[in-house]
């Protein structure tokens, strides 16, 4: 029985947690406005440089 | 989404300003416009996609030509011409108007119109019934009705027939994922997190000049690998579903070819049958291996039973067993004075005395009732065993014989093939040996390409299990200092990331092909009177399948294929409408709002009229909103009537022709007659609504 969303997300660390939701809320909107994706993945970058100081 | 009113001005076939108002009625949501061919009804289909995202579908010819010529033809040497259409519809409780305008300014005396980029408004009124005028108009409309979804509400019955008929499964499959919600997640799985692994791997390296860096380069070159792999698979999916396709090309040419006919059929008899046996030795040779699984124990016992049971039975009869043993036994713990438990079992104790009363019993009850059940339980496992000879013995029969019929059946399937191949085409419509040697070279690349796609699976899955081996060693070696250290941990935080997305995303995919197999099958039926079973694969192939066990795959004529394409695209828009209700806990997943309208040209093909109006009935039962585009001789008739309860509104597509040999021709609506054709000094098409027992133009 696959897991369901919930399922998966619960299982997250608390990191993986935080950065999965501002990965997809920021690729909904790059999405919709059809940016590049290089647009996106300089933004998650600097985000992720931001964890483990 | 509920349409109210679509407005064209000067748009390709529509001249000034035409119109029409869309029935918001809950009880009856249908509207039928009627329109000769090429009086515009492709047009009118695409002016919601085309006022929505400007875009229009594959089928439509000059798309750069979208100003009216009669209106282009008024414009003077310098001046600007124009074409636009608008929009009207209620969503989550607000009233919208989009409306697209394209201008263009004529130069010299020339046809050509070069349109400037088309300008796109948004008014929005909500509760407070002040308007306000979007910033973002195509960012707010790709938040209503996201653009890939829009084909499944706003789509052309002839053109979505090739979904189902072509080798377009991929294409299917990345159309059908726009209804996953889930074009962020592959956005982000193949797209971007990749990117930030790459980022973030060119900062290990440099950071890190130990193990960890050099496995690094491993996970990379494995990734890079997999990736390959995975191209290579899509390759031959293609492949596979091209030559499906052409062979099925192939199979309808040779039934037209009268003569062959019978050799065909027998041929398909046969093919038929060597499925059916093929199928059938598959699940005796399951049987036998279930068989031998649960109780192939049994085989090996053979004498061992027999030796066993004479045994205790020399051993019963010499006083061996089982007396002395418990008697020495307890006779011992009565001398010792404890029992194996460790309570005490002195003189006087209750339990001593228990333990001397057992020591001095008489045992041959017990022992006589053991003896009896070892007798009840060997001869029963002797029973087994013969039972499960007879069994083997018999499914091995079952199988001998299926094989030797499915021998036979090859024989002669090859012997027709031979036929087909050794025929003379001359005097035939078309060569029966020519296509007979096409259909062989097609099902052998077919072959090929299968078994190639299963070798590439195995690589595939030893790629990642390799992955995954390099993955841990990395975690467990050691870095080159404390920077390292934290840059690894956020390499592994994309990847926790990326895992977790990859899942959620195969489990959509995995419900929505459940919910969409039931619902092909369930539309295929109310359609359809034929005993065959529809299916969507997981590479979201669409065929057919029939037999009693439903494994016999079945050539798709023209018309299975269009009864096909409208189930499928029924349960493809349920789909749509019902994943919206499916919620999720993770923001970014959420959906929105969720009832669409469905507006379909030439929903009805070429099918026949029982079928029509079974697609009619279903299309009404599937919409909050249907909006069918129809010619009179397609909407006519039985649709009308199916349709009859459902529909409130009604409007024609009238076409004005200026050809001398066009004959004016009218159309019955509701015991009315209303302009159909009419001949007149110019070539344009106006909409005329059709209201109950009046009409206006």
């Amino acid at each position: 029985m696959p897991r369901s969303d919930k399922e998966i997300f619960d299982g997250l660390s608390s990191e993986a947690k935080k950065l999965l939701k501002d990965v997809l809320e920021l690729e909904k909107k790059n999405a919709q406005l059809d940016l590049p994706i290089k647009d996106s993945a300089d933004r998650i970058y600097k985000q992720v440089k931001g964890y483990f100081q | 989404m509920k349409l109210v009113e679509i407005r064209f001005n000067n748009f390709r076939q529509f001249l000034g300003d035409q119109s029409f108002s869309f029935s918001l009625s809950e009880e009856r949501p249908g509207n039928i416009l009627y329109g000769a061919n090429g009086s515009g009804k492709t047009t009118f289909l695409n002016g919601f996609t085309w006022a929505l995202y400007g875009s229009f579908s594959d089928d439509v010819e000059e798309k750069t030509r979208l100003i009216n010529n009669n209106a282009w033809k008024d414009v003077a040497i310098g001046d600007d011409g124009f074409a636009e259409v608008s929009l009207r519809f209620l969503h989550g409780g607000k009233s919208y108007k989009i409306s697209r305008r394209v201008e263009a300014t004529k130069v010299a005396d020339s046809n050509a119109q070069n349109l400037r980029a088309s300008e796109v408004s948004l008014t929005v009124v909500d509760q407070t019934q002040v308007p306000r005028v979007s910033d973002f108009p195509q960012r707010e409309i790709n938040t209503i009705l996201p653009k890939n979804l829009a084909q499944f509400f706003f789509f052309n019955g002839e053109r979505m027939e090739n979904l189902v008929k072509n080798a377009s499964y991929a294409d299917v499959k990345k159309e059908v994922k726009g209804l996953l919600d889930l074009n962020q997640v592959e956005r982000a799985v193949k797209g971007s997190l990749p990117k930030v692994q790459q980022m973030l791997k060119q900062d290990f390296r440099r950071e890190d000049k130990g193990l960890a860096a050099q496995i690094e380069d491993d996970i990379e070159a494995v990734q890079t690998k997999l990736a390959s792999l995975h191209d290579k698979q899509d390759e031959l999916l293609k492949n596979i579903a091209s030559n499906d396709n052409e062979i099925s090309i192939i199979k309808n040419e040779q039934q037209k070819i009268e003569q062959i006919k019978p050799l065909l059929d027998e041929q398909k008899r046969l093919e038929t049958e060597i499925e059916e046996r093929k199928d059938f030795i598959k699940k005796m040779q399951e049987r036998l291996d279930s068989a031998i699984q649960d109780h192939g124990y049994l085989a090996f016992m053979g004498r061992l039973l027999e030796v066993n049971a004479e045994k205790i039975n020399e051993l019963k009869l010499s006083g061996e067993l089982p007396a002395p043993m418990s008697k020495e036994f307890l006779a011992r713990l009565l001398s010792e004075e404890t029992c194996v438990c460790g309570t005490p079992l002195t003189e006087g104790t209750m339990q001593r005395t228990r333990v001397s009363q057992a020591s001095e019993a008489p045992l041959t009850t017990d022992s006589n009732k053991f003896f009896q059940r070892l007798e009840v339980n060997i001869s029963s496992l002797e029973d087994s065993r013969a039972s499960f000879q007879n069994n083997i013995q018999f499914t091995r029969q079952q199988l001998h014989d299926a094989e030797q019929k499915l021998l036979t059946a090859e024989a002669k399937r090859a012997d027709i093939v031979t036929k087909l191949l050794n025929m003379n085409g001359e005097e035939l419509s078309a060569d029966p040996a020519k296509l007979q040697a096409r259909i062989i070279n097609l099902e052998t690349e077919k072959r090929m390409s299968q078994r190639d796609r299963e070798s590439l699976k195995a690589n595939i899955q030893e790629a990642e299990s390799e992955l995954s081996t390099l993955k841990n060693k990395r975690n467990a070696a050691q870095t080159s200092g404390e920077i390292a250290e934290r840059i690894l941990s956020r390499i592994k935080l994309v990847e926790e990331i990326t895992e977790a997305l990859k899942e959620i995303y195969a489990n959509r995919v995995e419900r929505l092909l459940l919910f969409l197999n039931k619902k092909i099958r369930e539309n295929y039926h109310k359609i359809s009177h034929q005993n065959h079973d529809p299916y969507l694969n997981e590479e979201f192939e669409i065929g057919l399948k029939t037999g009693e066990l439903g494994n016999i795959e079945v050539g798709k004529s023209t018309g299975e294929n269009q009864v096909l394409t409208i189930s499928f695209l029924a349960a493809v828009s349920e789909a749509a409408q019902e994943r919206i209700k499916v919620g999720s806990n993770i923001e970014g997943l959420d959906p929105g709002e969720k009832e669409f309208p469905i507006v379909m040209d030439a929903a009805f093909g070429a099918l026949d009229e029982t079928y029509q109006t079974k697609v009619a009935e279903l299309l009404a039962s599937i919409s909050g909103q249907l909006v069918i585009l129809v010619s009179k001789s397609q909407g006519q008739g039985r649709v009308d009537k199916a349709l009859k309860d459902y529909v409130s509104d009604r409007g024609v597509i009238v076409t004005f022709t200026s050809a001398d040999n066009a004959a004016n021709e009218e159309i019955l609506i509701d015991g009315e007659n209303h302009p159909y054709i009419v001949q007149g000094d110019v070539d344009c098409s106006k909409i005329m609504t059709v209201e109950a027992g009046r009409s206006d133009g």
